[in-house]
């Protein structure tokens, strides 16, 4: 790993927290079937941010986590008989091709004030999810 | 069902872009259709994957990947998601919701704390 955190952290300290990190995402992914994402970003922004890493590889980086752990979370689900895929084909395309354009857009954009946006969208969506 | 399919799309670019998250396929299940949470979760893994993976294939070429950190927190990750998925066939699904609620104002205050720290960067990354 080319990351100065092993020479500041200690390497030992560096795995273990990577290792904590990588659990919790992946519990809160199996549990919610969302947001190990976040742990993965917060997690790699304390430990590979130095000179080559910017705030856009960070999230690239915990993109490349989250999708293994999916995938697992994701046959699990099916085989609990949680994975409804009647409808699911006509949103195959969009799905891949918004995910394209996202991954093209995340080179070209700050996106700072959408994120924002969403950012509040998100806490208001989580309050009108526990009150309804 | 044409209004899903573009909801599907704009949600799948905000994805790749990281606005949002993964959980946006989830919100729009659960506050626009009748789907049960637990159905919302396994159909927000499955659209994840699939936006996702469209999406890493872009960062590949384009960003730098820890290979041996991602490596280690993806193997630990599954071992976790092995625990919370049993977790979640056990939980009732009006509780999830609300575990699913409190998980979105937690990341969308964090995401939103976040982006005041980015805008003090001199070069806006």
């Amino acid at each position: 790993m080319k990351v100065s955190a092993w020479r500041r952290y200690g390497k030992s300290k560096v795995a273990l927290s990577l290792m904590g990190a990588g659990l919790l995402a992946g519990f809160a992914n199996g549990l919610l079937g969302a947001g190990g994402g976040i742990i993965a970003v917060f997690a790699f922004a304390h430990f590979l941010r130095g000179e080559e890493y910017e705030r856009r590889d960070l999230y690239a980086n915990a993109l490349c986590v989250m999708l293994p752990i999916s995938a697992v979370s994701c046959i699990r689900y099916s085989l609990h008989g949680h994975l409804v895929t009647e409808g699911f084909g006509a949103l195959v395309l969009p799905a891949i091709a918004g995910g394209v354009l996202g991954g093209l857009l995340l080179g070209k954009l700050g996106a700072s004030i959408l994120k924002k946006l969403f950012g509040i969208l998100v806490v208001l969506s989580g309050v009108l999810l526990i009150i309804r | 069902m044409l209004f899903t399919v573009l909801i599907t799309f704009i949600l799948a670019a905000l994805s790749g872009i990281g606005v949002g998250g993964g959980g946006l396929f989830v919100i729009y299940l659960s506050i626009f259709t009748d789907t049960p949470q637990l159905t919302a979760q396994g159909m927000n893994l499955l659209f994840f994957l699939l936006s996702s993976g469209a999406s890493v294939t872009v960062h590949l070429r384009n960003r730098t990947i820890c290979a041996s950190a991602v490596l280690v927190m993806a193997l630990f990750g599954i071992v976790g998601a092995l625990v919370g998925t049993s977790l979640s066939a056990r939980v009732p699904q009006h509780l999830l919701r609300q575990i699913f609620g409190g998980m979105l104002i937690v990341s969308g205050m964090l995401s939103l704390m976040k982006k005041e720290e980015a805008s003090k960067e001199p070069n806006g990354k």
